[in-house]
């Protein structure tokens, strides 16, 4: 094996962790002050924190399916098939 | 574990080890055991200390491991599988409602600090994890000791995680540590008979069990974001293979397999139409490989996941 084989995979890991860490920030400084505490808060207040944090969760997923077609883009297609 | 394996063997319980040429026949499944030895870890760990900690363990092993065993047997839908795998988290809930010692109902984030306590959210969270904790490490388990190793490196990101939080914590309760170790010595104790060449295949009940397990004591740890940073190989790789098969399938029901075993006796990705995507598949889509050096891959893509995790771990507790 070289570790050539799992450089993508590497690169795929580390923008997986990367998102994870931004995300983080962005749910800590933007979504949380939006309101109150959910169980004290309105609806509104609540409804925008969770699709906003919904949205997040859907924008980690985006990106790695994105990764994935990135990094077949760039390997080898398999010549035969079972 | 030599006994338990002539033991199965002479019952007959024997699976196809597919990716070998020649029809190799390995002895299953090994979680019957796992569990038993973890269990007892942990009955060992609440003689000693007196903790609910521990005991939430052994519920959630005997759950999840149940589980998985009833799989192993009988076998289980790809849709009734995950929703009997939220019954893990009742027993963790339920002690916490009567002891409120076993986790703190908020999440830890590296730089940024711990969020509000909700226990309701914080529930839901719990019940969701334990389905996607175990289907993660059951869906990477498909090599010779790939599913064990990589328990094994994530095991130990969990303990440095709990390590970290305790020395940065003078208040932090070391059971929470103690409670870790049945499973990182059950996992490395498997990986010396489940690595290449196995000698026996664990089986649903032992990698539904791992999954399970691993994200409790990450729950009770309070390291959750560590934990799922270790993970990031199982979490990727169950999520392209539920992406590309477009829902739960089980694995013996899929039209196609991702990889096949060619002449050279090599592995090699498939390019057959309904072949989910997977982290191996990935490797191979490069070259192809033997079976020994793609486990090596895997475990080497775990091991960087495991030391961002320290380094996660690091900014949670430490900056």
């Amino acid at each position: 094996m070289t570790v050539k084989s799992i450089y993508g995979l590497l690169v795929i890991v580390t923008v997986a962790w990367l998102l994870i860490l931004g995300e983080s920030y962005f749910f800590i400084v933007i979504v949380r002050p939006l309101g109150p505490p959910l169980h004290l808060a309105d609806l509104p207040s609540t409804v925008l924190k969770v699709l906003i944090t919904a949205g997040l969760g859907i924008l980690w997923v985006g990106v790695m399916f994105a990764m994935d077609s990135l990094h077949t883009k760039f390997t080898r297609t398999p010549t035969s098939a079972s | 574990m030599p006994g338990y394996m002539r033991m199965l063997t002479s019952r007959g319980r024997l699976a196809n080890d597919v990716h070998k040429v020649g029809g190799v026949k390995v002895p299953t499944p090994a979680g019957p055991l796992l569990i038993l030895a973890i269990v007892a870890g942990e009955a060992g760990i609440y003689l000693v200390a007196e903790s609910s900690i521990p005991l939430a363990a052994i519920a959630v092993t005997l759950v999840a491991g149940g589980v998985g065993f009833y799989d192993d047997i009988r076998g289980l839908g790809g849709i009734v599988k995950p929703l009997l795998l939220c019954f893990a988290a009742v027993p963790l809930i339920l002690l916490e409602m009567v002891h409120q010692s076993l986790y703190n109902a908020q999440l830890y984030f590296p730089l940024f600090g711990g969020t509000g306590t909700h226990y309701i959210i914080f529930a839901i969270l719990i019940v969701a994890a334990m389905p996607v904790a175990s289907n993660a490490f059951n869906m990477l388990d498909a090599f010779n000791g790939e599913l064990s190793g990589f328990t094994v490196i994530a095991t130990a990101a969990l303990l440095i995680a709990i390590v970290f939080r305790a020395v940065s914590s003078s208040s932090f309760d070391y059971i929470r540590l103690a409670a870790t170790l049945p499973l990182a010595a059950a996992a490395l104790c498997f990986y010396f008979y489940n690595r290449y060449p196995s000698r026996i295949f664990d089986g649903d009940s032992g990698s539904l069990m791992f999954g399970a397990l691993f994200a409790t004591l990450a729950i009770m740890g309070g390291v959750e974001i560590a934990a799922l940073v270790a993970a990031i190989p199982a979490v990727l790789n169950s999520y392209y293979i539920l992406s590309s098969i477009r829902g739960f399938v089980e694995h013996k029901k899929m039209a196609a397999r991702p990889t096949y075993l060619g002449e050279d006796g090599r592995l090699h990705a498939s390019a057959a139409a309904g072949a989910p995507t997977t982290l191996v598949k990935m490797i191979l889509t490069r070259e192809p490989m033997r079976e020994s050096d793609l486990v090596r891959g895997i475990l080497m893509l775990a091991a960087f996941a495991c030391i961002l995790s320290v380094i996660t771990s690091g900014m949670t507790w430490f900056v």
